[in-house]
């Protein structure tokens, strides 16, 4: 036991010093995981599916496509052949985007909807990149494995001190043991959390160099994460992914204005990418998902100048106006809210959803000849509508009592 | 001399690991799922759902009167208009039955969209009818409690929920139960008192629970149900239980004597 005490320390700094050992980068078709890389792709192709049965997973085939689209510039810039990634969006309204091992790469619609431009976009989507390349989770599994192997033998020298008399320690030991334990959730965590600084800061030095092979402006790499923490301060909001909290968002942008510090050409870029228009034109509709999302969670001025962002990029869409009544329904707006429905009626006369807001809203305020019209075509276009016994009471203009009663 | 360099390396590690623990302990109970400015600003009026109780319990209007009666004059008090529970019973029953029912008759199983479409359309005429914004769900539910760092009471709570944790002596026939047994009992069960505020799109605002009484205790290998007065029928205990569940929301913070009051 004491033979074990002296020698302990030495052992915990010879495994954390293996967590830097050499893991050669994905570069072509012809990757083979490693034996203890397969469980992780494992893990991940059973997130890929647990996420799609959650179903939230945001389907849009135009947005795929051009998230795809610039991947695939992104990939041939980093000069890998025959390399394949699967690109989603998440339907979740906090700052994210994480690369799974197997090749997975997710965006939240949160970060979508508050990217500015397609160069901004494939910043984030370079610095994920990195960490599918490089294979950064088996990195992080493999120095977890050492550290809580590391974990437990400091366990053991808090044990021998406990005997030694200090009181207390023991019940703080279990919760080490606890973290030890928790390698298998390796994988979702460095999702959630971020992987070690290191890796982060080489993912973002990597990322650049790709966006910028790619014809990417460059400087829009540490605007990014300012105009995040911008909004992000403005709003008093600290979120619960890597991404979403301050200290990331502030030391992701040091870290890319030290690399382009060191890269004197790099500011010099006229002629690269920004890609504002076509961005917002494919983000467009995720921008709604995100906005219907953060009325959910009453963030009342972001929903709003989410649904403005879509209506300017789209110059007003059926979809966009239909939100923008939902936000001011929401918000206690009711002759705002009947403006923008009819708006978007009139863009769309078949949007089945404006006809019943609108015919509720106007029921509500005893226009039942209105009423009655918008619930009734809402009916002939939504026939199977899990409402339709009540909302045909509506539409027939049926006095709402209990039988029996006055 | 080899114990002294095992201390060196421990001391260092375990005075990182103490000095973590009181920081999480301290952490602040936050029964708001959104901006709780935004609730005050947003909510002006609340509906109330009828309690749900568990299944045995014995006269079920009186237990909803009463606990309708603690709940409507604390959100009075911070400031709320209140739509009674009756109301919303009358408009779910209409709007249920023009759905011809969301339970499925033989399993009890409720249909997914018909159960949204009837809470949606019943808030939504609470709303039009008496200008709700938001609905206040409250239920009584039975959860475990722990035999208390004081071997004399049960601490209702849980560490996740703190600021709901207080105790309540332990004791059987008016007698306290160490004396009884000569031991500690291995488990008690309480009856909580859950409340939930969504508003009118259905989305939660706020959440709490708070301890009502100890209802059950493990013993002797089998369990026992508490003999004395039922635990609806305490009324201070009801009314702290909604004072508790409710103090964030209304505003009114319990002092420390009221969290370990009985």
């Amino acid at each position: 036991m004491r033979k074990g005490a002296v020698f302990a320390p030495f052992i915990v700094f010879a495994l954390t010093a293996c967590a830097s050992s050499t893991v050669a980068p994905i570069r072509d078709a012809s990757f083979v995981p490693a034996n203890d890389e397969r469980e992780l792709w494992e893990q991940a192709t059973a997130l890929d599916d647990a996420l799609e049965k959650l179903g939230v997973v945001y389907e849009d085939a135009e947005l795929t496509a051009y998230l795809e689209n610039v991947g695939a510039r992104l990939l041939a810039a980093n000069d890998t052949r025959g390399v394949s990634i699967r690109v989603r969006v998440l339907k979740d309204p906090y700052l994210n985007a994480f690369a799974l091992p197997n090749g997975s790469i997710y965006f939240h619609s949160g970060l979508l909807a508050r990217l500015e431009n397609e160069a901004q976009l494939a910043t984030v989507f370079a610095h994920e990149l990195e960490h599918f390349l490089q294979r950064h989770t088996l990195r992080e599994e493999r120095s977890a494995r050492n550290r809580a192997v590391a974990a437990q033998i400091l366990v053991g020298l808090v044990a021998v001190a406990a005997v030694a008399g200090t009181h207390g320690v023991p019940s703080a030991a279990a919760g080490l043991v606890d973290a030890a334990d928790g390698v298998a959730n390796r994988l979702v965590t460095a999702q959630v959390q971020g992987y070690s600084r290191d890796l982060e800061r080489a993912a973002d030095a990597r990322g650049i160099e790709t966006t910028t092979a790619a014809g990417y402006d460059p400087r829009e790499a540490p605007r990014v994460f300012e105009h995040l923490l911008t909004e992000q301060s403005d709003a008093e909001t600290n979120e619960p992914y890597y991404l979403g909290s301050h200290p990331a968002l502030s030391e992701r942008r040091e870290s890319y204005r030290a690399v382009l510090a060191s890269r004197p050409a790099a500011g010099a870029a006229d002629a690269s990418i920004v890609g504002q228009a076509a961005y917002e034109r494919a983000a467009g509709g995720a921008m709604l998902v995100n906005a219907e999302l953060e009325m959910r969670m009453h963030r009342w001025d972001r929903a709003r100048s989410m649904i403005e962002r879509h209506l300017r990029a789209e110059s007003g869409t059926a979809g966009g106006y239909h939100s923008l009544g939902e936000w001011h329904r929401r918000h206690g707006e009711p002759d705002d809210a009947i403006t923008a429905y009819r708006r978007a009626l009139e863009l769309d006369p078949d949007l089945a959803s404006a006809h019943r807001e609108l015919g509720l809203m106007l029921r509500a305020r005893h226009d039942l000849t209105g009423a009655r019209r918008h619930l009734k075509r809402y009916l002939v276009l939504r026939p199977e509508a899990p409402d339709r016994a009540i909302i045909e009471a509506y539409a027939r203009a049926e006095p709402f009592r209990e039988r029996g009663s006055r | 001399m080899m114990r002294g360099v095992a201390h060196l390396c421990a001391i260092p590690a375990a005075l990182g690991i103490l000095l973590t623990v009181p920081a999480h302990a301290e952490e602040k109970f936050d029964p708001f799922s959104v901006d709780e400015a935004r609730v005050r600003r947003d909510v002006h009026t609340i509906a109330l759902a009828p309690l749900t109780v568990p299944v045995a319990t014995a006269d079920v209007p009186s237990v909803r009167a009463h606990f309708d009666s603690i709940v409507t004059s604390q959100l009075e008090a911070g400031g709320f208009a209140v739509v009674p529970s009756t109301q919303y019973e009358r408009v779910w029953h209409m709007m249920s039955v023009r759905l011809g029912g969301v339970y499925d008759t033989l399993t009890g199983v409720p249909d997914s969209e018909k159960l949204g479409a009837c809470r949606e359309h019943t808030v939504r005429e609470l709303q039009r009818e008496h200008g709700a914004d938001a609905v206040l769900v409250t239920w009584i539910a039975y959860d475990t409690a722990r035999p208390g760092v004081l071997p004399k009471e049960a601490t209702i709570g849980s560490r996740s929920r703190p600021y709901v944790v207080f105790g309540e002596p332990l004791t059987w026939e008016g007698r306290p139960l160490e004396a009884l047994l000569r031991n500690l009992p291995q488990r008690v069960v309480a009856a909580y008192y859950n409340a939930a505020l969504y508003d009118a799109s259905g989305e939660e605002m706020y959440s709490a629970r708070s301890g009502v009484r100890w209802t059950r205790i493990y013993f002797g290998a089998t369990y026992r149900d508490r003999r004395e007065a039922p635990w609806f029928g305490a009324e201070a205990h009801n009314r702290e239980a909604v004072q508790v569940a409710l103090g964030p929301l209304t505003r009114r913070v319990p002092t420390d004597g009221e969290r370990s009051k009985w």
